[in-house]
């Protein structure tokens, strides 16, 4: 009995003297070996760039890396994104993720970085030109493809077509928008009016929609080949539109909501989590083997319409 | 279920062991049972407030090195801006200093983050690593730009001074993040601190319950049986003293040392009442004895007192008797025959008296002095009185206590036939009766009164005077002493016929029994 009090007395001192000194080590039990990767991406928008950032910390929380996500105050500000690669340069990280956006400072700080020894990741779009990089995201010339080929289908290849991009000079929407002219040039009943830029922002997505409505009144069809249209779109109140077609990019609540009501004809979805997820786990390989899988990992785009969605919206595997 | 039953059997196992020890070594493991829970309650306290103020110093620590290393890197940029701007050797040195102590802190940091990994501090550090080096480029270059003491690229060092300030802008920002988050972290330290506090508070409590446990069981255990013991004890020992004869045992089941002075104390008892019931077998025999040796003082009282009164009455029996003999011889001599055999008779009655007195006889010693008696009661009363002894000789031999019989016949002729003028008879018998030897003096005087028959009979057991019966009285008490409860002494009495009746037990031959006992 008194050998159990003391073993009693004793596990609970041993207890308590570890629940002590427990909590202490606070996140760092790794070592400063550590490969630090940081995603430096333009847009918080909840929704297409949101997914992204969790796919790369869900990644990061899988694998012996250590990600941290940056963001720009303001959405899609290149000088600010510029700002934050140097920072990142500054401190030295051992891989940046980042959107290829073709602009001289920007892809200085890139290039700037890359001769510091970072490794440089574009994820969603390419920049081609830019050496010793690998590239995550969408064939987006193939997915403008995909979409032209679905524009033929829903409209049953006669439609006056107006184009809603995101900003000009963004090679992803151009090879997007490239690939859709490529499918429907063949069509001699789809005729793509005019393109316009919503400049990311839902403002602009509505007034370039008023303005397409004044200006091209024949237009019945409108194809958004970034995630801003569909998304700004799908809440449109009434769940009507003048065009007789509206066809989207990207997965968004909003946007799927304006498929369920019929507003929209289909989204063309991107594997934004697995874009951002890929690009963590090809820096995590090249970390332990010196090299990527692939130059290019490209991930799949899936065409989602009202018959996919269930009764709360969501289509399987979202 | 079974594991709590074990334990609660193995709990109440220890607790009869604990109550069952001896008293030192009751108090001695309540003692240590209490010293352990207070060296546990200390032990924890200690080392737990030592590992929450370790961690809580770590955790201020952590901030103080990180503002210290900021405070370094703006010390160092002050020197580069310093030196960029007038390029003041002084400065430069400042730098070689600042920069030197910036980069010893920042090495400790970094060796700090191999044990406490922080991205946001691991970001610093690599921020202040890049910024050390641009400015050591660029202060090199400054240096050389002025021994050199040419114009230069100034544009190409205005660029790398505008890169050093863009990184400690980073390092500014980025030490807002790390320190926010260092004292984020710190507050939540605060809080697992607070919490780790209440467990040990709860703890503390636990154990003080269990401490207060142990004393309910040591006050139950050993404090209370022991005091109960002790009570019933004192009560018990209260009770003996008021009853000594207390047929009782105090139990005490204490197995202490209580229990062995309870047993102790329950012998004790039994030797105590054991002595007591010999005292008093030893008082009772005592007391018997005292009674008998009292009867013996009363009748040697008595036998004295009649001695007394006998010698009064004759004045002096020896000189009396010295003086028959020699009146007796004188007769003789004058041929005065019936003088002679009177003073003889008187002579032989004295000697009997005198020498026979404290002795056993046997009966037929004392007829033969009664004869002597009755001899010298016919000198007196003449034919008046007339004595008749009808004697079984067979019973003579029976042993009497002396002077038993001529009393009787005195008796009958004092209060009896004495005062008769003629026809008075005193009968002396002597015969068996029923196993036992009868010896009756009767007469056949006046009687005695109803009412002074009955007073006599109940003066025998009595002391002092019943008006004149002063012989029977004598005589009966010498004969009880003697025979004890078997003797059969009666009274008749009757207008002309007063008997007296003795029943000796058995017939004992002289020499038998009681020979030279006193009477």
């Amino acid at each position: 009995m008194m050998r159990r009090f003391f073993a009693l007395a004793g596990a609970l001192l041993l207890a308590l003297s570890l629940g002590g000194c427990a909590g202490g080590g606070g996140a760092g039990s790794e070592d400063t070996g550590t490969m630090r990767i940081s995603a430096v991406l333009p847009h918080n928008d909840y929704g297409y760039w949101t997914t992204v950032a969790e796919g790369v910390m869900e990644a990061g929380a899988r694998l012996p890396v250590d990600t941290k996500v940056y963001l720009p105050q303001l959405n899609y500000n290149v000088s600010q994104m510029t700002e934050l690669i140097r920072q990142q340069t500054a401190a030295q990280v051992d891989a940046i993720i980042v959107q290829g956006i073709e602009d001289e400072t920007y892809l200085a700080a890139l290039e700037e970085a890359r001769g510091q020894g970072i490794r440089i990741v574009f994820v969603d779009t390419d920049v081609p030109d830019f050496p010793d990089h690998l590239y995550v995201g969408t064939d987006n010339y193939q997915a403008g493809r995909r979409m032209g080929e679905q524009l033929i289908q829903v409209t049953a290849g006669k439609a006056r077509v107006a184009v809603l991009s995101g900003a000009p000079g963004y090679p992803n929407l151009e090879l997007r928008l490239d690939g859709l002219r490529d499918a429907v040039q063949d069509e001699e009943g789809i005729v793509i009016v005019r393109v316009e830029y919503d400049q990311y922002d839902a403002l602009t997505v509505m007034e370039k929609y008023h303005l397409i409505q004044q200006e091209a009144p024949d237009v019945d069809t409108l194809v958004c080949i970034e995630g801003t249209g569909a998304q700004t779109l799908g809440q449109l109140a009434g769940g009507t539109s003048s065009f007789q077609h509206i066809l989207g990019f990207d997965d968004s609540d909003d946007g799927l909501a304006g498929v369920q009501s019929g507003l929209i004809d289909g989204l063309l979805i991107q594997q934004n989590r697995l874009m951002g997820a890929r690009c963590v786990e090809e820096l995590s390989r090249w970390n332990e083997t010196g090299a990527y899988s692939e130059e290019q990992i490209h991930t799949d785009v899936r065409w989602i319409t009202a018959q996919d969605l269930d009764e709360e919206g969501n289509y399987e595997g979202r | 279920m079974r594991a709590a039953e074990k334990n609660a059997a193995a709990g109440n196992r220890f607790l009869e062991r604990f109550g069952r020890g001896s008293i030192s070594g009751k108090y001695s493991l309540g003692y240590l049972l209490m010293l352990i829970i207070v060296v546990v309650i200390f032990a924890v306290s200690f080392f737990t407030g030592e590992a929450l103020s370790a961690q809580y110093r770590q955790a201020m620590g952590d901030l103080l090195d990180l503002n210290g290393l900021f405070i370094d890197v703006e010390n160092t940029n002050r020197a580069v801006y310093d030196y960029y701007l007038y390029l003041r050797p002084v400065s430069g040195e400042n730098y070689r200093q600042e920069s030197a102590t910036t980069r010893r802190a920042l090495e400790e940091m970094f060796s700090r983050l191999d044990e406490d990994y922080s991205r946001e501090v691991m970001d610093l550090c690599c921020m202040i690593d890049t910024y050390l080096g641009q400015s050591e480029a660029l202060v090199n270059a400054l240096s050389d730009f002025r021994s050199e003491g040419s114009a230069g690229d100034n544009a190409a060092l205005a660029d790398a001074y505008h890169d050093t300030q863009d990184t400690v802008s980073f390092i500014n920002q980025s030490f807002q993040e790390a320190y926010t988050l260092k004292l984020a972290t710190t507050r939540q330290m605060q809080g697992r601190i607070h919490r780790m506090q209440m467990t040990l508070n709860i703890f503390q409590i636990a154990m003080l319950g269990l401490a207060l446990l142990v004393c309910l069981a040591f006050y139950r255990k050993v404090v209370q049986g022991m005091t109960r013991a002790v009570r019933r004890l004192t009560e018990f020992a209260a009770r003996v003293t008021h009853q000594p004869t207390l047929q009782e045992h105090v139990q005490i089941d204490t197995g202490d040392e209580l229990a062995v002075f309870a047993d102790a104390f329950n012998e004790m008892i039994d030797t105590i009442q054991h002595q007591m019931g010999q005292i008093e077998e030893d008082s009772r025999v005592r007391g018997q004895l005292q009674q008998a040796e009292m009867e013996n003082l009363r009748i040697s009282a008595a036998l004295q007192a009649s001695q007394l009164k006998l010698l009064q009455s004759r004045i002096n029996p020896h000189f009396l008797f010295n003086t028959l003999n020699m009146i007796s011889q004188t007769a003789h001599m004058e041929d005065a025959e019936e003088t002679a055999r009177l003073m003889e008779a008187t002579a032989d009655f004295l000697r009997y008296n005198l020498g026979k007195v404290t002795k056993a006889v046997t009966l037929a010693d004392e007829i033969e002095n009664t004869r002597n008696y009755v001899y010298i009661q016919r000198c007196r009363f003449g034919e008046r009185i007339g004595f008749i002894f009808e004697v079984d000789e067979s019973r003579a031999g029976q042993e009497v206590p002396c002077m038993i019989l001529q009393p009787l016949v005195e008796n009958s002729v004092t209060h009896g036939v004495g005062s008769m003028i003629r026809g008075g008879r005193v009968t002396v018998r002597l015969f068996p009766a029923g196993g036992r030897s009868l010896l009756e003096v009767e007469d056949n005087g006046a009687g005695i009164p109803e009412r002074k028959l009955e007073k006599l009979r109940a003066s025998f057991d009595e002391d002092g005077d019943d008006g004149g019966h002063i012989g029977l009285r004598n005589v009966y008490q010498r004969l009880k002493l003697f025979f004890g409860e078997e003797l059969l002494f009666e009274i008749e009495s009757a207008p002309g016929r007063t008997v007296v009746r003795i029943g000796l037990p058995r017939a004992l031959d002289c020499g038998e029994t009681r020979k030279g006992e006193p009477l």
